[in-house]
């Protein structure tokens, strides 16, 4: 059922299996809520605006209610009821997975970025270019002379 | 004698020196700039920056109209410039440096040739006369007229102009650099030998120093809103070592304050550099654009090196 419910969201189901589905989704409370799961992985995957019917929050926080808790050694768990479970939060993990991808996109800071450009130090002055401008330039013979010791 | 010859002998007493008062004041300035390639003398002067000082011995003469200089540094290494009509040579502990003069002037032949460049940016005071280097020297102040310079006081000799004494000053009045004969003799005449005994005249000699000046051709680069009163007064390429690749530093003066601003392909490895930053009375404002570190180089206010190296784009 499961995967007729995502090959309607993938557009990959046939006909035929679109009336069978939409017939039980009229008569099963199960089947409306997995397709209800899978619209909101559709819509995030699809990145569209997303407007959930309940408050999403309460819907994880429910969800992960319902997930079996260890206290400490192993009990044996109920096999068909963690089944059920497990079924339920996928969806709601798959989407939160989603939701920190796009996230971590969209916040993402640049690593690889151009190096930002350095405040400008005494010692960042190549001596060339102060002895090569009053080579040019200076009145005083002592910055003049400095001209032979660029040349070296 | 009858009215009107007493009043023609009057007006002629009288008009020269009305005249001499009319003269414009600024050409005070073009004749002491005449006076500095056109005498023969021989002193010794001192010159002093926030950093260093130093006593420079100079021998000046005009034979047949070419000008002919002689510097011996007196204190530290004992190197020497001599000067034949535009060029320089330098000697030093490292060889002999030959260079073509374009914008150098060295003390005491501080003042342009063209003098009406300066009224854009200076006005002109004269102040009280006082002795310098044993001669009255009239004090004639030129005050920056904005924040982009600084102010010069020169001393001119009273009876030849020639200038004796500079003192730059900044904006809170304190002394930025300032040179002043010590001693000095006027003569009729000096002898070419004593030059000529310095450096051989008939001698061709080669630069094999690294930085082989070009002249461009191209720019590739604009520059707007220049500092009121500076423009580039001379352009010079250098070939960056060991890449085939030209830096450039372009010579920017308002008459009497330079600066350089160089622009220089960055190399791979470097960091661009960003800000400003003063080494004595030079202020250095660096700035990164396309690939080009530019900085420009003056002793001039930090505002001007800002606003020359904000001025290029390309």
């Amino acid at each position: 059922m499961n995967e007729k419910i995502s090959s309607l969201f993938d557009s990959e189901i046939n006909n035929k299996d679109v009336d069978t589905l939409l017939s039980k989704k009229s008569k099963m409370a199960g089947v409306r809520s997995s397709m209800s799961d899978y619209q909101l992985i559709s819509d995030v995957l699809k990145k569209k605006t997303i407007f959930p019917k309940g408050n999403l929050t309460d819907k994880i926080m429910t969800a992960i209610d319902k997930e079996p808790t260890q206290m400490g050694g192993f009990v044996k768990a109920n096999s068909s009821n963690t089944a059920v479970m497990s079924f339920e939060i996928l969806p709601v993990l798959a989407s939160l997975a989603v939701l920190i991808v796009i996230a971590s996109t969209a916040f993402n800071i640049e690593v690889n970025s151009t190096s930002t450009n350095q405040f400008l130090a005494k010692e960042d002055i190549p001596q060339e270019i102060i002895n090569a401008h009053h080579a040019a330039t200076a009145n005083n013979m002592n910055y003049f002379i400095q001209v032979g010791d660029s040349a070296k | 004698m009858t009215f009107f010859k007493k009043l023609l002998t009057l007006l002629l007493l009288v008009f020269p020196l009305l005249s001499f008062a009319m003269e414009d004041p600024w050409l005070i300035l073009e004749k002491s700039a005449k006076a500095s390639q056109q005498l023969n003398y021989e002193g010794v002067f001192h010159s002093q920056s926030s950093s260093e000082s130093n006593s420079t011995h100079v021998i000046h003469a005009n034979i047949d109209n070419e000008e002919y200089c002689l510097l011996k540094m007196l204190d530290g290494a004992p190197n020497e410039v001599f000067c034949s009509g535009d060029m320089v040579y330098v000697t030093s502990q490292d060889g002999l440096l030959i260079k073509k003069r374009k914008n150098q002037f060295l003390f005491p032949s501080v003042l342009p040739s063209d003098i009406r460049h300066l009224k854009k940016s200076y006005q002109l005071s004269f102040g009280e006369k006082k002795r310098v280097a044993d001669r009255m020297a009239q004090h004639i102040e030129l005050k920056a007229k904005d924040n982009f310079r600084f102010n010069y006081h020169i001393w001119i000799d009273d009876k030849n102009l020639l200038p004796l004494k500079l003192i730059v000053t900044n904006n809170k009045n304190q002394t930025v650099e300032q040179s002043t004969f010590t001693t000095i003799a006027f003569r009729e005449v000096i002898n070419k030998d004593i030059f000529e005994k310095n450096i051989n005249l008939s001698k061709i000699y080669i630069s094999k120093n690294k930085f082989v000046e070009n002249y461009v051709s191209n720019k590739f680069w604009n520059l707007k809103d220049l500092p009121s009163g500076f423009k580039e007064v001379d352009l010079i390429s250098r070939r960056v070592n060991g890449l085939n690749l030209l830096d450039y530093q372009i010579i920017f003066s308002d008459g009497l304050a330079y600066v350089s601003l160089f622009i220089r392909p960055i190399t791979r490895g470097t960091e661009p550099k960003e800000g400003s930053v003063a080494i004595g009375p030079t202020n250095i404002s660096a700035r990164y654009q396309d690939g080009y570190q530019i900085m420009s180089v003056g002793m001039v206010p930090p505002e001007t090196v800002n606003t020359i190296s904000g001025a290029i784009e390309f």
